[in-house]
């Protein structure tokens, strides 16, 4: 199977500081991948790199085979990238964000504001799907921009601290609905710093600290782990440094 | 104290005023306000003697120019200073109420105001020194442009408030009053242009009652010394319009806050732009950002028909082409603000976070920008084939720069609006070069 994203030699700096140094990473359809490091490791510059916001320093990005350093505008079609402040629209009601994905992405409509109620209701949402963004909480807002990453049918996702702000209940639908998009065909990305949230649904999980690749776990080693969250926990900190 | 974990740094922090708030209130108003009344005042002693050998109806015209000029831009001014998110935001963080900042602000405008009129209004007694015949068209005037730009500035100060104070989205209904001048408890302050106009006439017409009585009363000394003496009485009385004025400002800004208290809070329904703003288009991209810019500036539909409306009068009259340049510059300025907004607006990075195309984000602003951006440069080209060499020294500078302020806009270059403004700056000094 060929991967969804293939990026080689990945180099990211900030003036001299380098915060992503020669990292590689490839990406397969129906996977999740989970990106650990303390604050400030380079997860939300990684995730940003991921998703042509910022343009590389050196190295080679391929996303659903388009050259992302070439092509950046093509390739950032293929993805969807929920920031820790998504930029949602704070005059319009999340209804109009709906109708404006379908339009600028070219969605069925129908299908996709069937599977919007739906979303809508599995996060709690449904309530105020005409409110501007701008009466929302800053959960509740989060939720919205979660449901229009998953209405948007792209083949990669790339959530950054998606648990942030959302209570237990809606952390459960998320994950529910991480788990039913990876059987789908998506391959996600989720950059957090909390281990235990992210064990249930990783199916690889790397740490990231000083700009490197410090651990490396994929789903038979992870799967060792999830009887015991502290064990994992204890190993991502010990990777951390 | 603990010990400071960085190594070579002091664990002294800076000593801070009593009111740290006041660090931020970095707005130049208050600050240059002490440098610029000064200067006007060498300025005018400085042109009174040129004026001296002005054809009177120079003076009056050139009076007329700076009016329009320096009053029209002040309330543009003033909702852009209000409504700068991040200086606001900053400021309610460090604990200051969206009240203390709004009064703040207010007060500044009152003072620019005040300060600002003393330019035609001494001038307009300069040209009353030459015994010019315009006195009446030159007082008439300012009693429109004194309503005008205080009303204007007021306002511009409501409606900045009633889209920031409390940093929420409350509705329409609790905070306008009914009304574009904000909420019911601060109707009396609709008062306020007409006590500006009393502020402003009354040394006229003293003056002129004085100069029909006693003209040798009115040495060249008095009337230099006149237009010093009028600015303290102005001073004063801007203050008292302040005073007057306070109580009617903070119940409107209490029914602000309260209607802002709600987190759900929301519009009283969710306006449709109207077709005029899509240019009769109406595809989804235009739709999207149309829709997020007319709910964030719903009063500027209004303010572009007034000013349309303004200027076909103007032009049907034959009147003086400062009035073209006026709306022109009216207009370049709201297309400015049309664009920036748009650009500001959260709903322009959240577009391209739903897909739009960066190509296709720009043709569609460019269309929105066209609908002002034409009829400004129709005006331009309008107020040059009309006007004279010193009407095309001013149209010229200022539609180059509105239109580069334009189509180069401040997100793709903070380097295009300053140069913008020096065009536009250039443009003033021709312009008061070409008149003396």
């Amino acid at each position: 199977m060929s991967a969804i994203l293939q990026a080689t030699g990945m180099v990211q700096r900030y003036g001299e500081q380098a915060v992503l140094a020669n990292l590689d990473l490839a990406l397969q359809p129906g996977q999740v991948t989970v990106v650990l490091g303390e604050n400030g490791a380079g997860k939300s510059t990684l995730l940003r790199t991921l998703a042509c916001e910022l343009a590389l320093a050196d190295g080679a990005l391929r996303i659903a085979d388009v050259d992302a350093v070439q092509q950046p505008e093509l390739a950032s079609r293929k993805l969807i990238h929920v920031a820790q402040h998504p930029p949602l629209a704070q005059l319009l009601t999340p209804l109009e964000h709906v109708q404006a994905l379908v339009a600028f992405r070219g969605l069925p409509t129908e299908a996709t504001l069937a599977q919007m109620r739906t979303l809508a209701e599995t996060l709690r949402i449904d309530g105020v799907l005409n409110r501007p963004v701008r009466a929302l909480s800053g959960g509740t807002a989060h939720k919205v921009a979660l449901m229009l990453a998953f209405l948007a049918r792209t083949p990669l996702i790339l959530l950054d601290e998606p648990h942030a702000g959302l209570d237990v209940r809606s952390a459960l639908a998320l994950r529910g609905l991480i788990q039913a998009s990876r059987d789908a065909g998506t391959a996600l990305v989720l950059a957090s710093h909390l281990a235990e949230a992210t064990l249930a649904v990783a199916d690889r999980a790397l740490v990231l600290a000083k700009g490197r690749w410090a651990l490396d776990l994929d789903a038979a080693q992870l799967a060792e782990f999830r009887g015991d969250a502290r064990q994992f926990e204890a190993a991502v900190l010990r990777a951390m440094g | 104290m603990e010990d400071w974990p960085f190594p070579g740094e002091s664990a002294t922090l800076p000593a801070m005023s009593s009111k740290p708030t006041k660090l931020l209130h970095a707005n130049l108003i208050r600050w240059t306000l002490p440098l610029v009344a000064p200067l006007l005042i060498a300025v005018h002693f400085f042109l009174a003697p040129a004026l001296q050998h002005t054809q009177p109806e120079q003076v009056a015209d050139l009076t007329l120019r700076l009016a329009a000029l320096l009053t029209v831009p002040l309330p543009l001014l003033v909702l852009q200073l209000v409504t700068t998110p991040p200086q606001l935001a900053t400021r309610r963080l460090l604990g200051e109420t969206a009240h203390a900042t709004l009064q703040t602000s207010l007060r500044d405008v009152l003072l620019w105001t005040a300060l600002l009129l003393t330019v035609p209004v001494a001038l307009a007694l300069d040209g009353l020194w030459l015994g010019s015949p315009l006195l009446l068209h030159v007082a008439a005037v300012l009693a429109g442009v004194v309503p005008l730009t205080a009303g204007l500035a007021i306002a511009a100060m409501l409606h900045g408030l009633r889209l920031l104070a409390g940093g929420k989205h409350a509705g329409w209904a609790a905070v306008s009053g009914g009304g574009a001048f904000g909420p019911a408890e601060s109707a009396p302050l609709l008062y306020l242009p007409a006590f500006a106009l009393v502020g402003a006439l009354a040394p006229v017409a003293f003056l002129t009652a004085v100069w029909n009585a006693r003209p040798e009363w009115l040495t060249p000394t008095v009337w230099r010394l006149l237009p010093v003496i009028g600015m303290l009485l102005g001073a004063r009385f801007a203050a008292g319009t302040f005073r007057r004025a306070r109580p009617w400002l903070h119940a409107g800004l209490r029914a602000v806050e309260q209607a802002h208290a709600s987190r759900f809070a929301q519009s009283d329904g969710l306006d449709e732009p109207p077709a005029w703003l899509t240019l009769g288009q109406s595809t989804d991209e235009q739709r999207f950002l149309a829709r997020a810019w007319h709910r964030r500036w719903p009063l500027a539909g209004i303010a572009t028909l007034a000013l349309a409306l303004v200027t076909t009068l103007l032009v049907r009259a034959d009147a003086a082409h400062w009035a073209l340049g006026t709306s022109a510059f009216g207009f370049a300025a709201v297309a400015h603000l049309r664009a920036r907004a748009l650009i500001a607006e959260p709903a322009w990075s959240a577009s391209h976070w739903l897909g739009l195309t960066e190509s296709a984000r720009w043709a569609v602003l460019r269309r929105l920008a066209l609908g002002l951006t034409l009829p400004a440069l129709a005006l331009l080209a309008l107020f040059a084939w009309r006007g004279n060499g010193l009407d095309a020294a001013i149209g010229l500078p200022l539609g180059v720069g509105a239109a580069a302020w334009l189509l180069r806009g401040r997100s793709i270059s903070p380097h295009a609006s300053r140069i913008a403004w020096l065009i536009y700056a250039a443009g003033l000094a021709a312009a008061a070069t070409g008149a003396l």
